[in-house]
C-alpha cells in the first residue's frame, strides 16, 4: 500500500557548504526542486508556506518544489545545500503522498550524511553567486554528463532517502487515505496524460463517474476544480521543461498539451507570474 | 543513464543482530533473497560462488540470491543481518546486469547504518522457530501501524548498504552483439505464467526457431528451456516466501500448471519439494 515510496528516486542538482551575507535576498522564488538545507553557522530566514522559518544552526530544513518562498540574510550564515527533483514513477511526487515538517532539529548524523553527499557528488556547487551569471538549466545539462559510478550513485540514493525520511509527517489521515487512493489513480492517468487533450469528460470516463459527480468530488478533495488542475500541472511541467532541457517554448508548450502557444503563454503567466520566456531567464537566480 | 540502477527497488524480509555458536550450520542452502553480514566478534565461514568466504569483525558480505551457499561457525560470532528483496524492471535481478563484490571492509558508519536498521525494524528479528509464523506478520503487518518515515529511512539505509557491493562493470554476457536478446529476458520475467515456447520467444525476436535458440545459447550460456524453467522455478521460490498462497496457485502463476510437473520440477531444479522449502528455508 505505501509501496510507492520504493518506487521514490532523486535526481540530485546541487550540493555545497557556502558562506552567505546579505546579498541573500529573493524574492517570490518557485522553483520544480526540493532544496534541503542544514545551517551551521549564522542566522537567516525563509517564508514559505505562510510561514517564516527562522534558519539556525544545529537544524535542518526542508523546502518542497513548487513552493513560493523568500529568502533572506541580514548578517551572515553557512549552510550545507542541496537541491534536487524527486519522482515516484511516472511524473508523481512524494508531496502528493505525504505530508512534511520544514524544521526539525539535526544530529550529528544528519551532519555526516550531508558531508558524505559532498564528498561523493564533488563540483556541484552553485557556480557563481552571481545569480545573472548562474544559468540553471544549462548547468543542468552538465550535469546531465557527469557520470557516477553504479556504487556512489546508489549511495546518493539512499542518503538522500534517510535525509528526506526524516521530515515526513506520519499521517493520522487513515480515514481520508483510502478516498486519496481512488483519487490518486486519477493523478497518475492525469500526469501520464498531460501532453493529451485532458477533458473533464475523459477524466469522468476513467475514475466510472458522471461527469458532474466526478467535478464535486474532486474539487471537494482538492479544493480546485479539475480544469484548473490540469491546468497548474501542465504549467508545473512546463517549468520543470524549461529548466532541464534546451527546448524551444514552442516545442514546451506543446510536450504538456498545449496546441495553441499564446494560450499556453497567457495561462503559464496567470500562474506563475512571469511570460515562459522570462521565467526561463530568472527562474535561475537562486 | 543509470536505467537499470534507476528501478532497483529494495524490500527488507529481515533484521536483526545474532549471537551464534557451532550449530550455526547450514548446507547448500539458496534463497530467494538477498543476504547481507556485518560481524562484529568471533569467526565463521560462508561458502558461496565457490569461494570459501572466513567471516571476521570489520567487514560486510554479500550473499546474493539463488545462490547455493553453506554456513559454518566453528566456535562462536555476532552478527547483524539483513535479508531483503531485489528486483529491477519488472521481475528481473540486478545480479543479471551488475558485477559485485562480496565481502567489503566495513567504515566507521556502516554499524551505525546497521544498528539502525535493526532498531527501527523491530518486527523484522528472525524467530526461527516459528518460520511461517513469521512471514505471515511481515506480510500482513503492511496494514497496520505503518511508519512512513521508518519505510523510507530503511529503503534508504538499504541503498546505501548494498552500494558499498556494486560494481560498475556489467555482466558479462558470452556472446557479442545481443542487444536484443536481453530484451527477451525481460519479455520471459513478465510472461512467465504464460505459455512462452521457444517458437513465441524466436517471433518475438523476429527469428527464426533455430537461429534463436543458437542466439540464445551463445550469448547466455544456457539453453532457452532451461532458461525459462530456471526463472519459473526461482518466481515459484520467490512466492513460497512472500506469500501465502497454495502451491497450486503458484504452480500456476509461473505457468506450471500441472503441479505433479511443477513439483517435481522444483525439486530437480531446488533439491527439495516445494512444500518443504516453505517449510525450512527460515532456519537461517
Amino acid at each position: 500500500m505505501q509501496d510507492y515510496l520504493k518506487y521514490l528516486r532523486f535526481f540530485l542538482l546541487n550540493i555545497d557548504l557556502v558562506k552567505l551575507d546579505a546579498s541573500w535576498d529573493y524574492d517570490n522564488v518557485i522553483s520544480p526542486f526540493v532544496r534541503m538545507y542544514l545551517i551551521t553557522s549564522g542566522h537567516a530566514y525563509v517564508y514559505h508556506n505562510d510561514k517564516k522559518f527562522d534558519l539556525k544552526p544545529g537544524y535542518m530544513y526542508l523546502i518542497p518544489s513548487y513552493t513560493y518562498s523568500r529568502y533572506k540574510c541580514e548578517l551572515q550564515h553557512e549552510q550545507l545545500y542541496i537541491s534536487f527533483m524527486e519522482e515516484i514513477g511516472n511524473g508523481l511526487s512524494v508531496f502528493s503522498f505525504n505530508d512534511f515538517r520544514y524544521q526539525i532539529k539535526s544530529s550529528k548524523l544528519d551532519t555526516y550524511y550531508f558531508k558524505r553527499l559532498l564528498e561523493i557528488n564533488p563540483n556541484r556547487s552553485l557556480l557563481d553567486d552571481n545569480p545573472h551569471k548562474y544559468k540553471s538549466f544549462s548547468s543542468f545539462l552538465e550535469l546531465k554528463k557527469t557520470r557516477l559510478n553504479s556504487s556512489f550513485y546508489l549511495e546518493t540514493q539512499g542518503l538522500l532517502k534517510i535525509l528526506l525520511s526524516r521530515f515526513i509527517v506520519e499521517g493520522n489521515r487513515s480515514s481520508e487515505k483510502r478516498e486519496r487512493r481512488d483519487i490518486d489513480k486519477v493523478l497518475v492517468y492525469l500526469l501520464e496524460n498531460l501532453h493529451e487533450n485532458l477533458t473533464v469528460e475523459r477524466l469522468a470516463a476513467f475514475s466510472n463517474l458522471s461527469k458532474d459527480h466526478f467535478s464535486r468530488s474532486f474539487y471537494e478533495k482538492y479544493k480546485m476544480r479539475p480544469n484548473l488542475y490540469i491546468q497548474s500541472k501542465r504549467v508545473e511541467r512546463a517549468q520543470l521543461l524549461l529548466h532541464t532541457t534546451n527546448d524551444s517554448i514552442k516545442a514546451i508548450s506543446e510536450k504538456v498539451g498545449f496546441d495553441n502557444f499564446s494560450y499556453f503563454s497567457k495561462v503559464f503567466k496567470k500562474i506563475t507570474g512571469k511570460t515562459p520566456a522570462n521565467y526561463k531567464k530568472e527562474q535561475s537566480q537562486v | 543513464m543509470y536505467k537499470e540502477l534507476e528501478s532497483l527497488t529494495l524490500d527488507i524480509l529481515h533484521a536483526g543482530y545474532a549471537k551464534l555458536d557451532s550449530s550455526w550450520k547450514y548446507d547448500d542452502v539458496i534463497s530467494p533473497f538477498s543476504r547481507l553480514f556485518y560481524v562484529t566478534t568471533g569467526n565463521a565461514s560462508v561458502f558461496y560462488t565457490n569461494q570459501w568466504f572466513k567471516l571476521e569483525p570489520g567487514y560486510l558480505y554479500l550473499i546474493p540470491s539463488f545462490t547455493y551457499n553453506s554456513y559454518y561457525c566453528e566456535k562462536y560470532h555476532e552478527q547483524f543481518y539483513v535479508s531483503f528483496f531485489e528486483e529491477v524492471q519488472q521481475g528481473m535481478s540486478i545480479y543479471n546486469l551488475k558485477q559485485f563484490k562480496y565481502k567489503v571492509k566495513a567504515t566507521k558508519n556502516d554499524a551505525l547504518y546497521f544498528k539502525r536498521l535493526v532498531e527501527i525494524n523491530p518486527d523484522k528479528v528472525v524467530t526461527d522457530s516459528k518460520p511461517k509464523a513469521h512471514i505471515n506478520r511481515s506480510l500482513s503487518e503492511k496494514n497496520k501501524g505503518f511508519n512512513a518515515h521508518h519505510y523510507m529511512e530503511t529503503q534508504g539505509i538499504l541503498s546505501v548498504l548494498f552500494s558499498r557491493f556494486i560494481l560498475d562493470a556489467d555482466v558479462d554476457n558470452l556472446g557479442g552483439s545481443d542487444g536484443d536478446l536481453n530484451k527477451v529476458l525481460i519479455y520471459i520475467a513478465k510472461n512467465l505464467k504464460n505459455d512462452l515456447s521457444i517458437a513465441v520467444l524466436a517471433r518475438y525476436c523476429n527469428f527464426s526457431e533455430d537461429h534463436f535458440s543458437r542466439s540464445f545459447n551463445a550469448s547466455f550460456g544456457i539453453r532457452p528451456n532451461k532458461y525459462i524453467q530456471q526463472k519459473r522455478i526461482e518466481k515459484a521460490q520467490f512466492l513460497l516466501v512472500t506469500t501465502e498462497k497454495s502451491l497450486k496457485q503458484i504452480a500456476a502463476e509461473v505457468g506450471l500448471a500441472n503441479i505433479s510437473y511443477f513439483s517435481r520440477t522444483f525439486k530437480k531444479i531446488v533439491g527439495n519439494s516445494p512444500a518443504n522449502f516453505r517449510k525450512q528455508h527460515f532456519d537461517i
